[in-house]
């Protein structure tokens, strides 16, 4: 660099001027409100609507699937830029739900149907179940089911194979995979298949109506696995898992022909005709609710609605056909609501806090702009701009302070409202991890669903496996470019190992999806062992891999940091390479070498995205690396369903497992940086 | 080497073991240079019929054979524009003021410790703050390369600090002596002595920061980015899917052909964030000569 340049200032000070107009242009963006169309809710009517919003003109829309009680929760919100303007919805909103948004100020509330879609019960294409009845499939999956010995008692459901509930079915193991509670194909599934069932069950029992309240109940002792919301992902388990049935919709089964097979219920296929003409017992009519007050700041918004209904969608050709929306019967077509409506346009407010905090970054950022540039003229010393810039720049101090405060505010207080719902102990003793089916069940909290133990076990798993891999392998390679390594492989190492550890986690995630966890499952296999498709041994591989350059780095450092006399005099009396590794290097890096392992266990218990993509989201308490298991961070992405309201329990979960998470990770990093300072190394902070 | 000669078994024996033991690191070495590359072969593998120049051109589509990366690649460069002109900045501006002008006392030891904590908070964690504090308090429009930007500008705010302190240690105490004995104040001796030392090395930080954001997916999980985005955001306030939330949605699906794209998504992700760690590295090391 040029010394020239920075003292007389003219290029410096063009560069600020710059800084300053792209920052000055950069503020309308964050103060404009938005003019996209924001859609959220039922991931069965996904598909659909992000056809439609291909084909919208610019600004495109959002769509969020979340599933359809947290959409219309978040769309209940009240009215406003922050909330989204349309909620897909595979069911009509309950009066509870309409209530809730009246409430808020969301009127009309006029259900728009855009197409029907059945709830398909698939197999993989050689499964022996072909055909089944209602009432079998109620037997097979409700909580509680008439005796099977006789007497009217109901008991909880006994049946373990199909053929304990018929002679003629297969004697499989009943294992029914499915969206989990939040999910409209979930609430369908029981509306439209357990409850008639059960409802009819009851007719000829009138001594059993006491049983009635829990009609509809899918039993909870494993037989139904919670498989997530995504129908795509529940297919493709179906392919590895040939025993089970998955509950998906229609669409699904079209996407996946030829991968998956749909099963004949009560004598009637799943087909278009069938679904269209209501002759395929459960099907359902999908919604979408909109809010027609956002049209004075979306514009988008009535050509996104019309677009399901747009010519070229919905006939045998259609785009919205081919992915699945089966038409509605022209008998029960409902015209879109009118344009024309009485409540007046709201216009979209700016958040107070935000603006704020926008505000105070542009003026300390632009402060500290102007201020270098003053700096940076020759001139004597001048006292006010000396204090001036001394205030900036604590002002740039608390502003960050305060930003990383109220953040860490947000993480506290939804965690202690959750602690007020259920006890601390309960969530950390207990073993049995289901939050979803036990907020459904009673609204409130209990039957021990909230143990956290099984989901802690999958971290220290996947943690144990990848550092048992890491470890040798990082010490081998850092032990060999230190001691034996010429220069010229020193230096391509260091610069190689340093790039490796900028490698996304999304790519290991991806070749642990796509090839490790298959073939782990495969080995497994060959070698006469149940493996889970997605399993943690996979994840622990992989997160191994990812680990090694950092930790390999990192053991290089604390190598590097012993002082070489010792070394070169032990060299000197004879010893060999390795003896004064182990007798004089080894013993005096101990301390940096054990603070690279703490920091790498710290950063294999938060890693994500490579559990979330290799293991399940099954929550079991097992050891068995071979298992589908989860972790604290995947079930906390699982469990964030984007609703704002904090108040809700289930909202509240992940931040309380964030909060967990952050207990771990925080003493075994102190622990690290107290041996790194004993052993004085700097760490590198870049990782 | 010593210049002894192996004179007994006893030695010979000590010299086979040095040589095996140093056999087996070579092994460990070149082991994981193997396994570190073995992803990419994998992925070069499945991107086969992914990788086209429609798939770097097009906007994401629900339909594999039309979905393209561009809406992606569209949002990630525009989400490194808040981190380029708030997080960074600040940051820098929080390590000016810990490193020259606060004092040493306990509160300046608290905040420092409490920095190098949130440097090494796991990911994820931030995507929980980013909820709460910058979706919900804040309210920024979600979905956007703007709160992608924010959420990651946030995580890496105390990684920026503690670079930022790093390469002012670097400058050495004489150009600051020699500043003051010509009558500068500390402020001018920071902004026209201290800076430019230190500039190199901060702005190559800054780019392996960026490197860093660029592949991050796991705090956007958390605050609704796995969803999609129809089109390409041309502001930072239209809908945008960053390209590494791209590569775990795809990755998800069933259909094979988005497998394929998924991989190639992840290529072309790769050698972004190996062009940007490259040159961070670069100037890191040219700061350091000079």
């Amino acid at each position: 660099m040029s010394r020239g340049a920075s003292v007389n200032g003219r290029p410096a000070f063009a560069a600020l001027l710059a800084g300053l107009a792209a920052l000055l242009a950069a503020l309308p963006a964050v103060a404009a409100p938005r003019d996209h169309v924001v859609v959220a809710g039922s991931s069965t009517v996904f598909p659909f609507a992000a056809a439609v919003a291909e084909r919208a003109p610019r600004p495109g829309p959002l769509v969020l699937p979340m599933g359809t009680g947290a959409g219309i929760a978040w769309f209940c919100e009240g009215l406003g830029p922050e909330t989204p303007d349309v909620v897909l919805a595979s069911r009509p909103m309950t009066p509870t739900e309409a209530s809730a948004c009246r409430v808020a100020g969301v009127t009309p509330l006029d259900a728009v149907p855009v197409g029907r879609d059945g709830i398909v019960l698939a197999t993989a294409p050689g499964h022996p179940i072909v055909a089944l009845s209602l009432a079998e499939l109620w037997l097979a999956l409700a909580r509680r089911v008439p005796d099977p010995q006789g007497a009217g008692e109901w008991v909880p459901n006994p049946y373990t194979r199909w053929s304990d509930i018929r002679q003629g079915l297969p004697e499989l193991p009943i294992r029914v995979l499915g969206p989990p509670a939040t999910s409209g194909t979930r609430d369908a599934f029981s509306a439209l298949a357990m409850r008639p069932a059960c409802e009819a069950a009851l007719q000829g029992a009138p001594q059993a109506e006491a049983e009635r309240r829990g009609c509809g109940e899918l039993r909870r002792d494993g037989a139904w696995v919670d498989a997530g919301e995504n129908d795509d992902v529940l297919a493709a388990r179906l392919r590895s898992d040939a025993a089970a049935l998955g509950v998906v919709g229609y669409g699904a089964l079209l996407r996946n022909a030829g991968r998956v097979r749909g099963v004949c219920l009560d004598g009637s296929c799943p087909s278009a005709e069938a679904i269209s003409a209501g002759s395929y017992p459960l099907a359902r009519t999908l919604y979408l609710y909109y809010k027609p007050a956002h049209r004075g700041f979306v514009p988008g918004l009535d050509g996104f609605v019309a677009g399901f209904r747009a010519p070229d969608a919905l006939g045998p050709e259609g785009w919205l056909t081919g992915l699945g929306l089966v038409p509605l019967p022209q008998a029960t077509s409902v015209d879109p609501p009118p344009r024309g409506d009485s409540t007046a346009p709201i216009s979209a407010r700016a958040n107070l806090p935000g603006r704020i905090t926008a505000i105070a970054l542009a003026l300390v950022l632009v402060a500290l702009l102007v201020g270098i540039g003053a700096l940076r003229r020759p001139a004597p010393a001048n006292r006010g701009l000396e204090r001036g810039m001394g205030f900036t720049l604590w002002s740039s101090a608390a502003v960050a302070g305060a930003l990383l405060a109220v953040v860490l505010a947000a993480l506290i207080v939804p965690a202690v409202n959750f602690f007020l719902q259920v006890s601390p102990r309960e969530f950390l003793l207990g073993t049995h991890w289901s939050p979803e089916s036990a907020i459904r069940a009673a609204q409130s909290v209990g039957e021990g669903a909230f143990g956290v133990l099984p989901v802690l076990l999958g971290s220290v798993v996947v943690a144990g496996v990848a550092l048992l891999f890491a470890l040798p392998l990082a010490l081998a390679a850092a032990l060999h470019a230190h001691a034996w390594a010429g220069r010229r492989f020193r230096l391509a190492w260091r610069q190689g190992i340093r790039l490796a550890a900028f490698i996304p986690t999304v790519i290991f995630g991806l070749f642990a999806a796509l090839t490790v966890a298959p073939a782990v499952a495969a080995v497994a296999g060959a070698m006469g062992l149940a493996a889970a498709p997605g399993n943690l041994l996979a994840a622990g591989l992989v997160v191994g891999i990812m680990l090694s350059p950092v930790l390999a780095l990192r053991i290089g450092d604390a190598l590097e940091s012993v002082p070489t006399a010792a070394a070169d005099a032990a060299l000197g009396l004879g010893a060999t390479r390795w003896e004064v590794l182990r007798d004089v290097v080894l013993p005096s890096a101990a301390g940096g070498i054990g603070a690279a392992v703490l920091l790498a266990v710290s950063r294999a218990l938060g890693e994500t995205v490579v559990v979330l993509m290799a293991a399940g989201l099954v929550a079991q308490l097992t050891l068995d690396p071979l298992a589908a298991n989860t972790t604290l961070t995947a079930q906390m992405v699982a469990l964030m369903s984007g609703t704002h309201a904090l108040e809700n329990v289930r909202t509240q979960l992940p931040f309380v497992l964030g909060l967990l998470l952050a207990a771990l990770v925080l003493p075994l990093n102190a622990w690290a940086f107290r041996l790194l300072r004993k052993a004085d190394v700097t760490p590198s902070p870049v990782f | 080497m010593s210049p002894l000669r192996p004179s007994s078994d006893h030695a010979a024996r000590r010299r086979r073991r040095a040589r095996g033991v140093r056999r087996l690191a070579l092994a460990g070495a070149w082991l994981l240079i193997g396994l570190l590359a073995l992803p990419l072969l994998d992925l070069l593998r499945h991107a086969g019929g992914g990788l086209s120049w429609a798939t770097l051109s097009a906007p994401d589509s629900i339909e594999a054979a039309g979905a393209g990366l561009r809406g992606a690649l569209h949002a990630s460069l525009l989400m490194l524009l808040p981190i380029i002109l708030a997080a960074a900045p600040l940051g820098l501006a929080v390590a000016v003021y810990l490193e020259e002008i606060a004092g040493r006392g306990r509160w300046a030891r608290l905040v420092a410790r409490s920095v190098r904590h949130l440097a090494l908070l796991p990911p994820v964690v931030f995507g929980l703050l980013g909820f709460g504090g910058l979706v919900v308090v804040l309210g920024l429009p979600v979905g956007t390369p703007l709160l992608a930007g924010a959420v990651l500008g946030l995580m890496l705010l105390p990684r920026v600090v503690l670079v930022g302190q790093l390469a002012l240690r670097q400058v050495p105490p004489e150009v600051r002596d020699a500043g003051f004995a010509m009558g500068a104040s500390r402020a001018q001796v920071v902004a026209a002595h201290v800076l430019p030392r230190a500039a190199p090395a901060m702005l190559g930080a800054c780019c392996l920061m960026l490197a860093r954001a660029l592949g991050e997916a796991a705090p956007l999980l958390l605050v609704g980015f796995a969803a999609f985005a129809a089109g390409y955001p041309q502001s930072l306030a239209e809908p945008g899917i960053p390209l590494s939330v791209m590569v775990f949605r795809w990755g998800e699906l069933a259909d094979p052909l988005f497998a394929a794209k998924a991989a190639a998504a992840a290529l072309v992700l790769l050698a972004l964030v190996a062009m940007l760690a490259g040159l961070g590295g670069r100037l890191e090391r040219g700061g350091r000569a000079a």
